[in-house]
């Protein structure tokens, strides 16, 4: 029995695992990124959007939109726990450092949840600007970084008292966030502005850096020195050089792309399209498109989705 | 062809620019005309001139003015048979790829946030084109359930599906034709 189990966890150790998740067939398809093959397909809420993934906990966390829940998957069996209903309207996720809990950022009721990452009980919630999107938060878990898109500004949020210490004003319908590894950065995609706003996390300052068509989502190169930021409505990915403060390259992928995440262990970035049914795969290093792999119905993978391989 | 016309002139609902709903949508329809890629282009890409093959569509006035950057941009009005207007900027327009982009800015779909584009591709056989319509858009209704009649997903994918069932074999009609 537990040989078994090291055998089945073993085997599934070799790559890491990228969570699509599939709005129009609410399914999650599972990429281990060592094959780049889809290893399993699993059934979810209705209409799944965002993704968080734990190693600690080994448990990947899907928001279903319309389902109105957060679906648990079991990353080690890649099987569905459970499903837990909440009211609102669940987009960005994302776990605390520990993995102990889970922020449920609520598009419609303008609201984050704070949720036990295991037991799924709402333990609190944030109020702060209206439609909340991406959220992201710091390596020592003190500040949550929320986009809250029709406010066209960042949140700070102090999470030992759960108040906001700062607001940021950025470009017009911040979506997707993320941080550079030490957390000197936020990276903060202007959907309407087509720009990058770069914020300095200490003095808060910002800068613009121009991308593409409606861009969604970004992540930073696993050397840290370039972002990949998907444009829905130019079928590309704008790489942006930090040293230069400039777009350097743009490289076509599928239909509307959308979620983008670095897997850590190859340095190659997975996009997941929209409207073409697959994910792209990008080398880091040559900034070129390796391959495509066929997912289902409406990828998108909001957040950062990539499970990194686990220590053998 | 009356239904799709019923069926958008039923929707008289203004579009806003504020939040969407949180799952967008899609319709893609494809057909293949026997006509060269390069004149059935010319077609696609005739921004003021969707009468000329959209059933539905009565007449399209086509203006150049400023957007909210103050950047000069092609809007068109196009009037349709079954009453009321629909409101639409040219957001792309791409001789080498053979692809039109444009989106919704109001009127009287019940969609919000609606993007598309009309993409024109060689094949499958020679002197054969592929027009491929895709349009991304959300549903009129932003907030959690109940969601009101006519502005669920349903009805905004409708809408849609009917303007391009329609609009498609009568693209293949005039481009076919002598």
């Amino acid at each position: 029995m537990i040989a078994l189990i090291i055998s089945g966890y073993t085997s599934l150790c070799l790559g890491g695992s990228a969570y699509i998740t599939n709005q129009g067939d609410n399914t999650v398809s599972v990429i281990d990124t060592n094959t780049n093959q889809v290893i399993s397909t699993i059934k979810v809420g209705l209409k799944p959007v965002g993704v968080a993934v734990s190693a600690i906990n080994h448990r990947a966390y899907i928001s279903n939109v319309d389902g109105q829940s957060i679906s648990v998957i079991d990353t080690v069996k890649n099987k569905l726990i459970n499903t837990y209903v909440i009211k609102g309207s669940p987009v960005g996720l994302t776990l605390s450092p520990d993995n102990k809990t889970l922020y449920v950022a609520d598009w419609t009721d303008d609201r984050i949840y704070v949720m036990d990452a295991i037991s799924m009980k709402i333990q609190n919630e944030i109020k702060n600007g209206k439609a909340p999107a991406g959220i992201v938060i710091s390596s020592d878990g003190k500040k949550l970084y929320i986009a809250n898109r029709d406010s066209n500004d960042i949140a700070v949020i102090d999470t030992d008292n759960r108040q906001t210490s700062s607001r940021i004003a950025v470009g017009k319908h911040p979506f997707g966030l993320a941080l550079n590894k030490n957390g000197t950065e936020l990276y903060v995609v202007n959907v309407i502005s087509n720009s990058i706003s770069v914020i300095n996390t200490t003095s808060l300052k910002s800068e613009i850096i121009h991308v593409g068509e409606h861009p969604y989502c970004v992540t930073p190169s696993k050397d840290g020195l370039f972002l990949f930021v998907t444009n829905t409505q130019d079928d590309s990915v704008s790489v942006i050089s930090l040293a230069q403060k400039q777009s350097i390259a743009t490289i076509k992928v599928g239909e509307v792309p959308e979620g983008i995440s670095t897997d850590e262990l190859t340095g190659n970035i997975y996009v997941a399209n929209w409207a073409s049914n697959q994910v792209s795969v990008i080398d880091g290093q040559t900034q070129k498109l390796i391959t495509q792999i066929k997912t289902g119905d409406k990828s998108r993978s909001f957040g950062q989705f990539i499970l990194p391989s686990s220590p053998k | 062809m009356k239904k799709v016309i019923a069926l958008i002139a039923m929707a008289i609902l203004p579009l806003t620019a504020a939040a969407h709903g949180p799952s967008p949508q899609k319709v893609e329809k494809e057909i293949v005309i026997k006509a060269d890629p390069a004149k059935v282009w010319a077609l696609v890409k005739d921004f003021g001139n969707l009468q000329k093959w959209h059933p539905a569509v009565a007449s399209t006035k086509l203006e150049t003015k400023k957007d909210e950057n103050g950047d000069m941009q092609t809007y068109r009005t196009l009037t349709l048979k079954g009453g009321g207007t629909i409101y639409e900027k040219l957001r792309g327009s791409d001789d080498k790829d053979m692809q039109l982009k444009y989106e919704i800015v109001s009127g009287v779909l019940p969609v919000a946030d609606y993007n598309a584009k009309m993409t024109v591709k060689a094949g499958p056989g020679a002197g054969e084109s592929t027009v491929v319509w895709m349009a991304r858009f959300y549903r009129v209704y932003k907030l959690n359930p109940p969601i009101p009649a006519g502005q669920d997903d349903e009805s905004a994918i409708n809408a849609v599906t009917g303007v391009f069932e329609a609009g498609l074999p009568a693209l293949k009609a005039l481009a076919e034709s002598k």
